[in-house]
């Protein structure tokens, strides 16, 4: 008990030393179909819900990590995101920026959930709502694979079009 | 005794304060954490044999929203069934009785439609989009497992004279919304179904078109229409109407999924064909 709370003291104390810069983004998204294993295919393809943390990196990248739950054609998804962020401002509230993230979880399945993966890249335009929050609008392409259903489905991956919309808040004072 | 983490006698020591607001902390954390796995948990789907073992014998295709199952001699079908999957279960769990079904009835084009999350409730509709883009084909039914059967029957009161047919296959509908709807119903039970009991679809005969109940396979009562026809099976569960295993809740069945399943295809082969 003692050693969790020293743990977590521990990093409280050093967010709270450099959360400057820091970002939490909460976003939803709607998958829209391009292709499938081999055919193009359009329509509606599910859902995205999730939740990225951003520190700055370098000059104007950061980048994120962070988790999403998604409706895909084979069901649902939980997955990591790990990626890099570059944005510039435009003028006044307005910025840009690009993003580009691999997914690493699981298609949940029972009795056993099997591996998937992904890859997306997303340009968004943001627009600043208060010193701390902005609203971010997005778009891009988004791929993700499930090896292992391929055993039980003749389709196992997707490309997608997504349109994203992201809650920013900036972490700190 | 009062505690010494009481907000009634707050502790001067400020330590204990920092360690009683760090320990509710913790709570919340445990709290979201415990939620969030509870949701993951319930939103896993039931997974099928794999297609390689399932020795499937008739044309099969699959789209990224429909998964479809034709004969490949006997073309074109002249008979479209619009299949919604049961709940959180991966809809190619119904392939074997599907292959079977076709190979017994060639004429027959079963269509599949995958579901958003595995969930009918949340693609009602999307039925109907598979009739209108198949226009050769004029004669419908829709049906479905479980919770898809549920939804195949709002999507006949939606669409009332589009489809001549709807199959339950241990489910009944939500309500008496197809009371007085004058296509044919077939209803198809399980004694040992734990979740879809005999109980449950025998309250929920009040919904549905007269009831005719069956004492074989091919025991009909035409014309067809404006009846409901219930044929049970003996000894047969929830889980055992697709190739998903176990479910939580059902029952153990006596007989095995063959011997369920091979049932469920002869009687839908016979209702089809009177229709």
């Amino acid at each position: 008990m003692k050693r969790g709370l020293l743990i977590i003291s521990s990093v409280l104390m050093l967010l709270s030393a450099s959360v400057k810069g820091q970002e939490l983004s909460i976003y939803g998204n709607s998958l829209n179909g391009i292709m499938t294993d081999n055919t193009f295919a359009g329509g509606s393809r599910g859902i995205s819900l999730g939740i990225n943390y951003l520190k700055p990196l370098k000059d104007d990248f950061k980048w994120l990590a962070g988790m999403e739950f998604n409706s895909v054609s084979w069901g649902n998804n939980f997955v990591s995101n790990l990626g890099v962020s570059y944005a510039k401002p435009i003028s006044g509230k307005w910025s840009w920026s690009i993003t580009a993230s691999t997914q690493q979880g699981v298609a949940l399945f029972k009795p056993s959930p099997l591996y998937s993966w992904g890859l997306s890249g997303i340009a968004a335009i943001s627009f600043q709502l208060t010193a701390k929050s902005a609203i971010c609008l997005g778009s891009g392409l988004k791929y993700y694979d499930c090896p292992e259903y391929a055993r039980y489905s003749l389709i196992s991956h997707y490309l997608d079009f997504p349109v994203e919309i992201h809650y920013n808040i900036k972490l700190g004072k | 005794m009062t505690s010494l983490l009481s907000p009634l006698r707050p502790h001067p020591n400020p330590l204990f304060k920092e360690r009683e607001r760090i320990e509710r902390g913790i709570l919340k954390i445990k709290t979201i954490l415990g939620l969030f796995l509870s949701v993951l948990l319930a939103s896993c789907s039931s997974i099928s044999e794999p297609l390689d073992t399932q020795n499937i014998q008739n044309k099969l295709t699959e789209t990224a929203d429909l998964i479809t199952l034709e004969s490949k001699t006997v073309t074109p079908a002249t008979i479209g069934f619009v299949y919604y999957p049961g709940g959180l279960v991966d809809p190619h769990v119904y392939l074997q009785w599907q292959d079977k079904l076709v190979t017994a009835n060639p004429s027959l084009k079963i269509i599949t439609v995958k579901m958003p999350s595995n969930l009918a409730v949340f693609g009602i509709d999307n039925g109907i989009d598979v009739v209108k883009a198949n226009p050769a084909i004029s004669n419908w039914i829709t049906g479905g497992h479980s919770l898809g059967g549920t939804m195949a029957a709002e999507l006949v009161n939606k669409f009332p004279t589009d489809f001549k047919a709807l199959i339950f296959i241990a489910s009944y509908p939500a309500s008496d919304i197809l009371k007085t709807w004058n296509g044919a119903v077939l209803s198809v039970h399980a004694s040992k179904d734990g979740l879809s009991t005999v109980a449950k679809i025998e309250t929920h005969k009040a919904d549905l078109p007269t009831a005719k109940v069956m004492s074989g396979e091919n025991n009909f009562e035409l014309p067809l229409q404006s009846k409901t026809h219930y044929f049970e099976i003996m000894g047969g569960n929830h889980a055992q109407f697709g190739n998903y295993g176990v479910q939580a809740g059902d029952s153990t069945a006596s007989i095995s999924v063959s011997a369920q399943q091979d049932q469920l295809i002869n009687v839908i082969q016979h209702f089809i064909s009177k229709l």
